[in-house]
């Protein structure tokens, strides 16, 4: 199996010691079910997996002394330090695994060698919580202009001259609310968002939890997203967002890390809903797997989905235990096949745990 | 007179679980020398039957998303202010990217015709209600509505950056050269977006009226009050008091940097209100403004053997700004002996009602102050009738008074 590290070394420095919080299974592997994403042309290709910059890593929370009057908070994370003063703001979030904010992000606005600075509003977790560090990607890092091989390059600033676009749909702050739309596209060698002056957008950060839309134009070919890498390391935790109530098929790039089987997958309404019945045109959510081996296929290698009375293989509609056993390294993949209903749900493997 | 301001603030949205359908428009329109756009508004023809010159409806509209132009069946689907960092010159179109815009609420379909609306100015940075005086409109077949959750390109451009735009495509609407006096988002509440401005208008009425403007917000905001003519007022803070008739404009800018604030603008223009009644179990009198004879407040007590009368006499001030109020009292009948004591201050001000001289000084908007009256009665059986007004020392017309009937 292919272990994909591209931007892994960059948290990796910030990990000291040897207090590094991996799990013990922990591998990496291609994103959505296999590591190419076709883009086809004249359409638009939602992408909704976590597009989190290296490996996040876990510790044990301590809050450092008080909030101060507008809620920021000093933390420190066991294991975890030896930053540069701010090294982690605007690029870093505190994602929660615990508690009322469980599976929440929380950006880093500030930190010195050992403490970072947070906000975490009306969901502030008790001490000693686990939480886990998230390096986020900016435009410039995770489409580089000048290799950039999944835009077609606008002509010009102004619509007349536009070509693919990059949509980015993100989760406002954490209150569950789809902000409105950032366009960006890909013009004289940089990146640029549209409207307003038309600013150079190179270091605005993408949220690890946004949806992101790649739109070709008709008239120009489509191209693909060679996914591997962008960041399914590290525990799991994600946010799953579903952003209208329009029928559309979302997939969610899941790596299988912590657990072992089907039920530790912790999969439940409104993230994962269950079928009415094991025929096809009764279920609603699947769950794909994929092998990652390489050549990596775009078949998936078995189909899940759950009713009243628990798992199901897809193929052949029979029982399969909760106990079904995941291979390491396995990508899933969740596959509405009816429209869901707009929601947004915090999913958190099992098997997070510091050690 | 001093002025007390309320400010106030919303506590933080409270955490929301579920999505809303919205949709995403990328506007680019222009740019157009000769039109300088300083507000844009999308329209939807909800009815299919094409789109009415807004010129003869839009002056005096109220100008807010969900909102008609006039009787017309045009829905104003969103407004939006012209980006002072257009990339053409002098903010001669617009290159907006509209969010938010929810189609449910506004119970739009995907197919609907839409039509761009744009206000001219003098200038960016000066006053807009008096700049504001014509109004444009551009359709175009490619202007529709998209579906639930789309972000789509709305674009017409002139043929220098590869459109086909021209002045012609423009049709001027006709309302003549008098100031278009449109209000937008009065009184209501807008989403203003990191380091934007919103923009909100209300008219004062005449008659030495006191103006409240209450500023609520979830965010950092600024904020500055213009006259007609543009001339700074100040802050809402400095604003507030007795100004002329007439109408004002406020602008609000989300100043922290860091998210959209929530903003409602509320303007209470109120005379003053002084208002005296007595205080009892059913709080008689309450909220009676009214001199007139006819609705007078009356009341009457009666002894019984030795026991003096008590009764709470109170003075209130139901202005929306600080006021100060005097109270004035007719001299009782001979045999009966009056006490009236400010149960605030614990003063006896029984002789300073008497002669005229007593005055509460600046009491705040929606306060009040409590008398004790006590009234000894004569030995002998007697009646009488005292009248007590209080006015109000700002505007002497505003008055109240109440008749007491004291029996033996």
């Amino acid at each position: 199996m292919k272990r994909l590290l591209p931007a892994l070394l960059t948290v990796m420095s910030l990990v000291s010691g040897p207090a590094t919080v991996l799990l013990a299974d922990e591998v990496y592997s291609g994103i959505a079910g296999y590591s190419e994403k076709v883009l086809p042309s004249a359409r638009d290709t939602y992408v909704s997996v976590p597009v989190r910059a290296g490996e996040a890593a876990l510790g044990e929370l301590t809050l450092e002394g008080s909030p101060d009057p507008d809620g920021n908070q000093d933390i420190s994370i066991s294991g975890l330090g030896g930053w540069s003063a701010d090294e982690l703001a605007d690029r870093h979030a505190v994602r929660l695994f615990e508690g009322v904010g469980e599976g929440l992000r929380f950006p880093v606005s500030a930190n010195n060698g050992s403490t970072a600075t947070v906000n975490f509003e009306t969901a502030a977790p008790s001490p000693g919580a686990i939480v886990a560090l998230e390096e986020e990607w900016t435009l410039d890092t995770l489409f580089p202009p000048a290799t950039q091989a999944v835009f077609h390059e606008s002509t010009s600033k102004f619509a007349s001259g536009r070509r693919s676009e990059l949509i980015v749909l993100s989760p406002q702050s954490n209150s569950g609310l789809v902000s409105g739309a950032r366009i960006y596209f890909l013009e004289s060698g940089a990146w640029f968002e549209s409207g307003g002056s038309f600013r150079a957008a190179g270091t605005d950060r993408i949220p690890v939890d946004a949806v992101l839309v790649i739109r070709h134009p008709s008239g120009l070919g489509g191209t693909s997203w060679d996914m591997q890498g962008i960041g399914f390391h590290g525990p799991v935790a994600s946010r799953i967002v579903r952003e209208s109530q329009v029928a559309r098929s979302y997939s969610y790039g899941l790596l299988k890390l912590g657990g072992t089987t089907l039920a530790d997958l912790n999969l439940s309404a409104p993230a994962f809903r269950e079928s009415s019945g094991v025929a096809v045109a009764e279920r609603v959510d699947i769950l794909q797997r994929f092998e990652t081996t390489l050549p990596s296929s775009p078949t998936p290698a078995a189909t899940f989905f759950t009713t009243s009375t628990g798992w199901k293989n897809a193929r052949a509609g029979t029982p399969v235990a909760d106990a079904e056993v995941l291979p390491n390294g396995s990508a899933l993949v969740i596959e509405n096949l009816t429209a869901p209903a707009a929601h947004q749900s915090n999913w958190i493997q099992t098997g997070a745990t510091a050690p | 007179m001093k002025t007390r301001i309320l400010t106030g603030t919303l506590a933080m949205a409270a955490l929301v679980s579920s999505l809303r359908a919205d949709v995403t428009i990328d506007l680019q329109v222009g740019p157009l020398s000769g039109v300088t756009a300083a507000t844009g508004i999308l329209v939807a023809d909800t009815n299919d039957d094409g789109f009415a010159n807004p010129g003869p409806w839009i002056a005096g509209q109220t100008i807010e998303a969900g909102s008609f132009l006039g009787s017309t069946d045009e829905l104003i689907v969103a407004v939006f202010e012209n980006n002072d960092a257009a990339p053409w010159p002098s903010d001669t179109g617009f290159a907006e990217i509209i969010t938010g815009i929810d189609m449910d609420a506004l119970g739009l379909t995907e197919g609907t015709d839409l039509m761009i609306i744009w206000l001219t100015a003098a200038g960016q940075g000066g006053n807009p209600l008096a700049a504001q005086t014509k109004v444009y409109c551009l359709q175009d077949p490619s202007f529709v509505f998209p579906a639930d959750g789309a972000t789509i390109s709305i674009a017409s451009l002139t043929p220098a950056i590869g459109g086909s735009l021209s002045e012609n495509d423009v049709e001027e609407g006709d309302t003549g050269d008098a100031p278009l006096a449109i209000r937008i988002n009065s009184g209501e509440s807008e989403s203003i977006g990191s380091g934007e401005s919103s923009f909100f208008t209300f008219q004062t009425g005449g008659g030495g009226d006191g103006v409240m403007v209450m500023l609520e917000s979830d965010g950092e905001v600024e904020s500055e009050v213009f006259d007609s003519s543009g001339h700074s007022m100040g802050t809402i803070d400095e604003f507030n008091g007795v100004v002329p008739a007439g109408r004002y404009f406020v602008k609000v800018t989300e100043s922290s940097g860091v998210g959209p604030a929530n903003v409602t603008v509320r303007v209470v223009s109120s005379g003053y209100r002084p208002d005296l009644w007595t205080q009892s179990r059913r709080n008689r009198g309450d909220n009676m403004f009214d001199v007139r004879p006819t609705r007078r407040q009356s009341y009457k007590f009666v002894s019984k053997g030795k026991r003096p009368i008590r009764y709470k006499l109170c003075a209130e001030n139901d202005a929306f700004l600080v006021d100060s109020l005097r109270l004035t009292a007719t001299k009782p009948k001979r045999g009966f002996r009056q006490r009236i004591i400010n149960t605030t201050a614990g003063v006896n001000v029984t002789s300073a009602m008497f002669t005229g001289s007593y005055t509460l000084k600046d009491l705040n908007a929606r306060s009040r102050v409590v008398h004790k009256v006590i009234v000894k009665t004569p030995k002998k059986r007697g009646a009488m009738a005292q009248t007590i007004y209080i006015r109000s020392l700002t505007d002497p017309s505003e008055a109240d008074v109440n008749r007491v009937f004291l029996k033996k």
